[in-house]
């Protein structure tokens, strides 16, 4: 009992020290936690994502970028998106074993040698070749983790509505970058809205808006796989580092 | 009790471990993720339904067993979009191998900014298949070995400032003077006399001339590059006869084709020429090899060029060289792109 209680004394310590510095809200984390054990849980999804990304235009002025993704997964290895937008035309299939990405607007594409689940290879192909999976970040299973982790301030803000529908909303901040994030109010806990402000390059916003959410549909395998038009030319590709 | 104590110590430990962890780890997307906790393969995870449920026996009912019987559901968490989630723990995940499948697809080829510094900077003109230029689908005669020299792709510096932001990619900055506007790369035939790189051929006609170059500036007279120049063409000895190769920077011509073009490099207004991915400057015996600057335009390209995707943009390139397809006035063309490891 008296282990116990130095024990108790302790951890209360490093808790009370931890929740001064870093002010987390235990309802945030929870909420947080529960839209990730959801999405944890799902064997398939489909959704639709709107974003609104700014990029530095010839001005050297943020400029911001809409697209529209259409975004199917297959656990653990089959992901396909479809985007369209500012950024162009462009779309990803990966079956497992080899990701394509090829562009609608010039009629190319490239093939690579991919790990054998969605997260590893989201990770792997987002390094090696910066290549963006919209919304990849909220699908991390480490969220909660590195939410905790990266974020001095982690605050649940209440209840908002996003696009009618009424949503918990969550923020995270540091010195570096703003996280927010607006958690569907039903039993299923999907991501509604995600927005994130890099503080350090001119405060950047980075909007993502989920629509059309499709839980656990039975989709044909041959929708992961890729097979190039006639004209399509699969061209080679330069490593970031 | 001990439930109690070993939660604390969880906790405890987790806290402690918390303000050790550096968040500069692998970042993915935008927000930083740890690869290290992306759940790997071989550690099961308990399963968050108890496999057993009591229920509270009825007395005014129909006797039940009250104890369900143990349902087996196959486990989700394998096929999980993500492995599921591993909040605060090493949990580990059985995926089903997929090692076995085999893939007959051409994948593209993965370049290597580093990597291809290194290789050939010795300034030969190699015919072989090292540092073969190719794996696109352009019309090129696979029959013959395309070796770009990196020597003679090495670009200068534009003479004018960049106004516009450069695109960036891989701690590299791509300044161009021009917008990029994607056109298809396709080779260009510059008439008659035009023998792309790689090109073989038994014998010469006599009237080739000799060029010398010299790589390196302390190295002999016998190791001297000797090359057979003609209307154009630059061609290396090979052992069954000659070969097409890129023009050298530093061969003196006395004339080039009539095919080739004036371009602006400079305000030193020189007269510069372009002719099948060379660039000349004219002087007093004829013309000289230079290399390529930074910020020049050109309508077209020759064959021995590979189209490379960096980033979001998709660039031709020989060796050393980057060209960025614009359009000037309607027209399809390319601009040089100066490539640097520093903002300027």
């Amino acid at each position: 009992m008296k282990k116990l209680f130095i024990l108790i004394f302790i951890s209360s310590g490093v808790l009370g020290y931890s929740q001064e510095m870093t002010k987390v809200d235990t309802v945030a984390v929870n909420l947080l936690s529960k839209m990730s054990t959801v999405i944890g849980e799902l064997t398939s999804v489909t959704f639709n994502l709107e974003t609104a990304n700014d990029k530095m235009n010839d001005l050297r002025e943020n400029e911001r970028h809409f697209s529209t993704h259409k975004i199917q997964m297959v656990g653990p290895d089959k992901m396909a998106v479809h985007s369209k937008g500012d950024s162009g035309n462009k779309a990803i299939w990966y079956n497992g074993e080899i990701l394509t990405y090829y562009s609608f607007d010039e009629n190319n594409y490239v093939s690579l040698e991919a790990p054998d689940n969605i997260i590893d290879m989201v990770d792997d192909i987002n390094n090696r070749f910066g290549i963006d999976f919209p919304g990849a970040d909220i699908f991390y299973p480490s969220l909660v983790d590195d939410v905790l982790e990266n974020f001095e301030f982690v605050k649940y803000l209440g209840f908002k509505t996003v696009d009618e529908e009424e949503c918990f909303h969550v923020m995270a901040s540091n010195k570096h970058m703003t996280f927010q994030i607006w958690i569907n109010n039903n039993a299923m806990f999907t991501p509604k809205r995600f927005l994130i402000i890099d503080k350090e390059n001119g405060h950047k916003h980075y909007q993502g808006t989920f629509s059309n959410w499709n839980i656990n549909p039975i989709l044909p395998e041959s929708m992961f796989n890729f097979r190039p038009p006639t004209s399509a030319k699969l061209i080679s590709i330069l490593a970031k580092s | 009790m001990i439930p109690l104590q070993k939660t604390h110590i969880s906790l405890a430990f987790l806290f402690t471990l918390m303000m050790f962890i550096l968040p500069e780890q692998l970042e993915a997307q935008r927000m930083r993720h740890s690869a290290s906790r992306t759940p790997s393969r071989n550690v099961s995870r308990p399963t968050s339904r108890p496999k057993t449920t009591t229920r509270p026996q009825s007395t005014n009912r129909q006797t039940r067993p009250t104890t369900r019987p143990k349902t087996t559901t196959p486990s989700t968490r394998n096929r999980s979009i993500n492995g599921g989630s591993n909040r605060g723990a090493n949990k580990k995940v059985t995926r089903p191998t997929t090692s076995n499948k085999t893939t007959n697809r051409r994948t593209s080829n993965v370049k290597n900014r580093t990597t291809d510094r290194s290789v050939n900077r010795s300034g030969n003109n190699k015919v072989g298949n090292r540092n073969r230029v190719g794996n696109n689908n352009v019309k090129i005669d696979r029959s013959r070995n395309v070796t770009i020299n990196r020597r003679n792709t090495v670009v200068r510096p534009s003479y004018r400032p960049y106004r516009r932001p450069p695109y960036r990619y891989g701690g590299f900055y791509y300044y161009c003077h021009r917008p990029y506007f994607y056109h298809p790369y396709t080779p260009f035939y510059w008439g008659p006399y035009y023998r792309p790189w790689g090109y073989f051929v038994t014998s010469i006609a006599t009237t080739a001339i000799i060029v010398s170059i010299v790589n390196d500036s302390n190295a002999k007279e016998e190791d001297k590059e000797e090359y057979h120049y003609e209307n154009g063409t630059y061609y290396m000895k090979t052992e069954d006869g000659f070969v097409a190769v890129q023009a050298p920077v530093g061969a003196q011509v006395p004339d080039i084709p009539d095919e080739a073009e004036k371009v602006v490099i400079d305000e030193s207004n020189k007269d510069n020429y372009y002719y099948a991915g060379a660039f000349y400057e004219k002087n007093n015996q004829g013309y000289i090899v230079v290399p390529a600057t930074a910020g020049t335009i050109v309508p077209n390209l020759p064959e021995g060029g590979e189209e490379v995707k960096i980033g979001e943009q998709t660039y031709v390139q020989f060796g050393d060289t980057y060209y960025q397809p614009i359009q000037v006035d309607g027209k399809d063309m390319y601009e040089i792109v100066q490539v640097t490891d520093q903002e300027k």
